[in-house]
């Protein structure tokens, strides 16, 4: 019996140690976000909300958070507008090369930052490109592409097509019954696709610092200002940033991940 | 459009082409140009196509390069190791002994870990630094007389945090393929007579190796990869192969030597990559085998991971 405790005991405090190496980070940047004293020493004194109004007083922060809205949406809408069509290409289709027509598309997703960025760069060197926030919209573009296949796939492969077979029986071509049969099914994961996509772009730093040109997109104001030293606005706009995409991954759990675990 | 609706080949290429055009563009184009641009060579500020191998034998040949090399390859491993060691029985808690609310359990691990790159580093700054908050606890119980400022600023400052983030790619995989081990084959091999351990070694390992195998490569990509933890919480000596490339390029030293980093570790993480298909063909070698001889204690279970794996 007290072996059996012991082991009980032992196996509970190694799962908390590992919830704790999980969570300490995150609870400790939204703790320090409230300090009172700018330096964020021990022990923590938290209660204020100066560093709030403060970051959204920060001209850089502010035009580092718009670009990255700007970012964030154009990237994730090319990659919808091109993901799309390709994934139910893929589901529905059999063509020549589609192994690696799809393995391709998982590179960027598959493969570091680093190359992503360092490749497109050196296409950008080549030709003499400008660098701008096109190129970051580039950048996050062909990386979120993977995203929206992955979602599609997973979404495909759950629902019955009988009833896109039922509907070209009765006469509908494959635009109606794109609009009336899979689209309204696909519509949630598409939504949920969508918020991940947002919420990748608005933390993603490795291909973008390659990538960037004058206009800063929000991690790379937050990486300049780390590399000089830590300040409780960074945690007070990067406490934001995660709720955000902690909503924007609840609602993606909530319409795309049900797909997930059922399949 | 009668011609479309009768070619389905035509209806495919609509649909795919879009993006298509944009991986060649934006996926293919880029590598082929990284290596056309690690064959070139700088002279006087402007690139010069004269396809030569300079350039890695500059790499090979010089221990800055080569010793970068190894230091990121090592410490992906290592990442990799400690990845699937703190995966592996997180996974397995929430899915054999967690009774109610698992998808609860689930949501809390992927929130915590979708921290993103800076926060993660921020925090773990905050944590280790001088006057951190394990500092403070460590003075506050007794254990240390003075703040030490020996956590941070180190190799293994980088290996933590790059454990952390390596754990989004590890947990999620492993956490798949436990999902799907039959909860009755584990009770099975209880009642017939199994201890805990030998149920896990024998029953559940065989069926959750491809989901490790998959955890551990991603662990790998993502230590081998970064060149931001180095300088954010390493000091000059965790820099890795990762920012030499990048070093090249944001101080606008060479190019052409960044593209050749660049293209030596795209092969290494392809040979990386290369491993889960290996290991899923191994697994159903081995239950093939293993049926072949007919042991009946063993045929159950692996049988049954021939099945998962060729899903």
């Amino acid at each position: 019996m007290s072996r059996r405790l012991l082991s009980k005991v032992g196996i509970g405090a190694g799962i908390a140690a590992i919830m704790v190496f999980l969570f300490a980070p995150a609870v400790v940047v939204a703790l320090y976000s409230f300090n009172k004293s700018s330096i964020m020493g021990w022990p923590p004194d938290p209660g204020t909300l100066s560093w709030y109004s403060k970051v959204f007083a920060n001209e850089a922060m502010m035009e580092g958070l718009e670009n990255s809205a700007i970012v964030a949406i154009v990237s994730v809408a090319i990659a919808i507008a091109l993901g799309l069509p390709a994934g139910l290409g893929i589901a529905r289709y059999e063509f020549w090369g589609k192994t690696t027509f799809q393995r391709i598309l998982m590179m960027p997703f598959v493969l570091p930052g680093l190359i992503g960025g360092l490749t497109l760069l050196t296409v950008i060197l080549d030709f003499q490109f400008e660098l701008s926030l096109e190129t970051v919209i580039i950048a996050h573009a062909t990386m979120l592409i993977a995203v929206v296949v992955i979602q599609m796939a997973v979404v495909m492969a759950r629902w019955d097509h009988s009833l896109e077979e039922a509907a070209g029986d009765l006469g509908a071509n494959e635009i109606r019954t794109f609009i009336h049969v899979t689209w309204p099914n696909i519509k949630p994961a598409i939504f949920g696709a969508a918020l991940l996509g947002v919420a990748v772009s608005l933390e993603e730093t490795a291909r973008t610092t390659f990538v960037v040109g004058e206009q800063d997109t929000l991690p790379i104001v937050v990486l300049s200002g780390l590399r000089r030293t830590l300040t409780p606005q960074i945690n007070a706009i990067g406490t934001v940033v995660l709720l955000f995409s902690l909503v924007a991954i609840g609602f993606w759990s909530k319409f795309g991940a049900a797909d997930l675990a059922r399949s | 459009m009668t011609l479309i609706r009768k070619h389905r080949w035509l209806q495919a290429m609509i649909l795919i082409a879009p993006a298509a055009i944009w991986g060649a563009f934006f996926i293919v184009f880029p590598v082929f140009d990284a290596v056309k641009m690690s064959l070139s060579q700088m002279q006087y500020y402007h690139l010069v196509s004269n396809w030569t191998l300079e350039n890695f034998h500059t790499i090979f040949s010089n221990s800055l390069y080569t010793d970068a090399l190894v230091r990121s390859v090592t410490r992906g491993l290592i990442v990799a190791v400690l990845a699937v060691a703190l995966s592996l029985p997180l996974a397995h808690f929430i899915s054999f002994r967690v009774k109610r609310h698992q998808f609860v359990w689930f949501g809390a691990v992927v929130v915590a870990l979708w921290l993103g790159y800076l926060l993660c580093i921020i925090g773990w700054r905050l944590l280790l630094g001088r006057d951190g908050v394990i500092n403070g606890i460590l003075t506050g119980i007794g254990v240390l007389k003075h703040p030490t400022g020996g956590l941070v600023f180190n190799s293994v400052a980088v290996i933590i945090v790059q454990t952390h983030l390596a754990m989004s790619f590890s947990f999620i995989p492993i956490f798949v393929v436990m999902q799907r081990v039959p909860h009755r084959l584990m009770q099975a091999a209880a009642d017939l007579g199994a201890g805990r351990w030998r149920q896990i070694i024998e029953v559940e390992m065989p069926l959750i190796g491809v989901g490790v195998t998959i955890g551990a490569v991603f662990a790998f990509v993502l230590s081998f990869g970064d060149y931001l933890a180095p300088t954010l919480v390493g000091d000059p000596g965790s820099l890795g192969i990762a920012n030499l490339a990048a070093g090249e390029f944001e101080h606008g030293l060479d190019w052409p030597v960044g593209a050749a980093i660049g293209v030596v570790m795209i092969v290494v993480v392809l040979i990386a990559l290369m491993l889960p298909p290996v290991t899923i063909a191994i697994s159903r070698w081995i239950s093939r085998t293993r049926l072949e001889r007919g042991v009946q204690h063993l045929a159950v279970p692996t049988a049954a991971a021939g099945d998962v794996a060729a899903r």
